[in-house]
């Protein structure tokens, strides 16, 4: 079914491989740049990871102009401010980050504070309103993944005020996505589980939002084939670098569907989760997407039933009849997130996860203000989170 | 040379914008209507900020709506003086606003469809598309809010007195 209209833009020019980092010297200069910042978290220096990027600079007459390597967890305007004034009084002309989507969400903060010449980014907090052309940006993620590093959204936080900020612009793209196997496989296993999960929810989520498309359906199936048959591979054998590179694959693929066809209520209820009750992001979509489906089921079953292929494979989907197809992708569904719960100790439950009952009014209704709702073919009520709440604690 | 290489400058769509006006006079009376009439309403324009400013404009130079919260009233401004607002909601032309303004496609389609731009807070821009869905559910009948809305919202008040409080102009 064709859209009555559609946009898309992938634009980020993607190296997969081994070897990838040591062609951003390269990439740079072809973006005219040739003073990076590095943006990454103290994590990843201690494990020797942004060693490898270092490493791809020699022999290069590239200078980095500065390593910034105290990102926190969750994005926030002090630190986009503080790196853009390093940014600044060190000269750099483009930006590098490694790491996972708080780092890639700072360093496309960082970008909009620089290009658009603003201290507050509240000014410019919105949809499809940046106006100016943004700093050369190569990112490289290290989870496969929040696929960040192929979307046009960033969140950044606003502590004093209180403020979760959205950015959706095509300009915040990466310029670069550079897919490295040497990236992932010191992933821990629990991390390859949750990330790879998000990936997937992506994946669904995009196929069946509002906005999408048949080239967001085109990214999502093919990101859902990948999970599937790498995902239990990369668990069993986190060293696996074809299996790595499959899933940062899958998981860039992923964010390139949802950068153009969005979410739905799993990820709007991921977010509420996150911020009221400090639920990991990959473990709340993990929890949440058996529910999600079923609450979006009486809307939504042709296109469960289409997935029920990428999901489960051609076997069971040739063998499985039509009317059956949408229950059978749930099944395999439920499947996978058990076999995830034994391999790797992902939780199945928002009781495991410490969830408090008493929240779920605070969780209801972040979750009834979080933009990826729109795009949900289902209308979501209040009374509609907390049942799903219920379902999944 | 000069003759055979002239400039076009493009005329202006007049019945559009005429109708767009239009819209947004009787559909900024029926949302104020509904804050002083519909307590499902009121209670989402309660969790505004005060002075919380919308603005709603067709490109740079189309027609557009203000409103901004003041105290307990919801109160219509200048939008074209306003320097900015809380949350923009601007179209990108006015032909994909007529049809959204006249209910050929919802919101939500328009959003998703990157029909309008949104500047502000998304938060808050949900709980204006909340108030949003409401009011075009009484304006516009069965028959097409069943292809604009997702599910019909629960309204607090009906469909007759919000439309003599828009007509009237009583809010």
């Amino acid at each position: 079914m064709i859209p009555n209209y559609y946009e898309f833009l992938n634009s980020v020019k993607i190296l997969s491989g081994k070897k990838a980092l040591e062609n951003i010297p390269y990439e740079l200069k072809y973006l005219g740049a040739k003073r990076p910042i590095i943006l990454a978290d103290k994590m990843l220096v201690k494990v020797g990871l942004v060693d490898h990027l270092l490493n791809a600079f020699k022999g290069s007459d590239i200078v980095i102009g500065a390593l910034y390597a105290d990102i926190p967890q969750d994005s926030s305007v002090k630190v986009v401010n503080e790196i853009a004034e390093v940014y600044r009084s060190q000269e750099c002309d483009s930006i590098i980050a490694i790491g996972g989507g708080s780092v890639i969400d700072t360093a496309k903060g960082l970008n909009i504070v620089i290009s658009e010449e603003t201290d507050d980014l509240l000014k410019v907090m919105g949809a499809e309103i940046l106006t100016k052309k943004q700093q050369p940006f190569i990112a490289i993620p290290t989870t496969s993944g929040t696929g960040s590093e192929a979307t046009l959204v960033a969140v950044i936080a606003d502590k004093d005020r209180n403020v979760k900020m959205e950015f959706t612009s095509y300009r915040i793209l990466p310029d670069v996505a550079v897919l490295d196997p040497r990236m992932t496989v010191s992933l821990p296993v629990n991390m390859t589980a949750a990330t790879g999960m998000d990936a997937l929810v992506h994946a669904i989520e995009s196929y069946t939002s509002i906005q999408k498309n048949p080239l967001s359906d085109a990214y999502a199936f093919a990101a859902i084939n990948l999970i599937r048959e790498y995902l239990p591979k990369v668990i069993e054998n986190g060293k696996d670098e074809e299996g790595r590179l499959a899933m940062a694959n899958a998981s860039l693929m992923a964010g390139a569907a949802f950068s153009n066809a969005m979410v739905g209520v799993i990820h709007a209820i991921g977010h509420a989760l996150g911020g009221v009750s400090r639920v990991p992001h990959g473990v709340a979509m993990s929890i949440l997407l058996p529910f999600g489906i079923e609450f979006n089921m009486d809307k939504l079953a042709y296109a469960y039933g289409e997935l029920l292929l990428p999901i489960a494979g051609a076997e069971i989907y040739a063998s499985t009849k039509a009317e059956e197809r949408p229950r059978k992708a749930v099944e395999a569904i439920r499947i996978m997130t058990k076999n995830l719960k034994e391999k790797a100790g992902l939780p199945l439950n928002l009781s495991e996860v410490g969830v408090k009952k008493e929240d779920f009014e605070q969780i209801a209704k972040t979750a009834l203000n979080d933009g990826a709702l729109i795009f949900n073919a289902k209308e979501v009520t209040y009374e509609d989170i907390i049942d799903i709440l219920e379902k999944a604690y | 040379m000069s003759r055979k290489y002239q400039q076009i400058v493009p005329g202006t769509k007049f019945w559009k914008r005429a109708i767009s006006s239009l819209v947004f006079w009787f559909l900024g009376r029926a949302i104020r209507a509904a804050v002083r009439l519909d307590p499902i309403v009121r209670e989402e324009f309660n969790s505004w900020n005060d002075s919380a400013t919308i603005i709603l404009k067709i490109n740079d130079f189309g027609p557009a709506l203000g409103l901004q919260k003041q105290g307990e009233k919801l109160i219509k401004i200048n939008a074209k003086k306003a320097v900015t607002g809380d949350l923009v909601i601007y179209f990108k032309n006015v032909d994909t606003a007529v049809l959204i303004l006249l209910g050929q496609f919802g919101v939500a389609d328009g959003f998703a469809q990157h029909r309008f731009l949104v500047k502000g807070d998304i938060g808050f821009s949900l709980s204006f598309v909340r108030i949003l869905y409401i009011v075009e559910d009484y304006l516009f009948p069965s028959f097409i809010t069943k292809k604009i809305l997702k599910q019909k919202p629960k309204k607090g008040s009906s469909r007759l007195k919000i439309y003599l409080a828009t007509l009237l102009g009583i809010n």
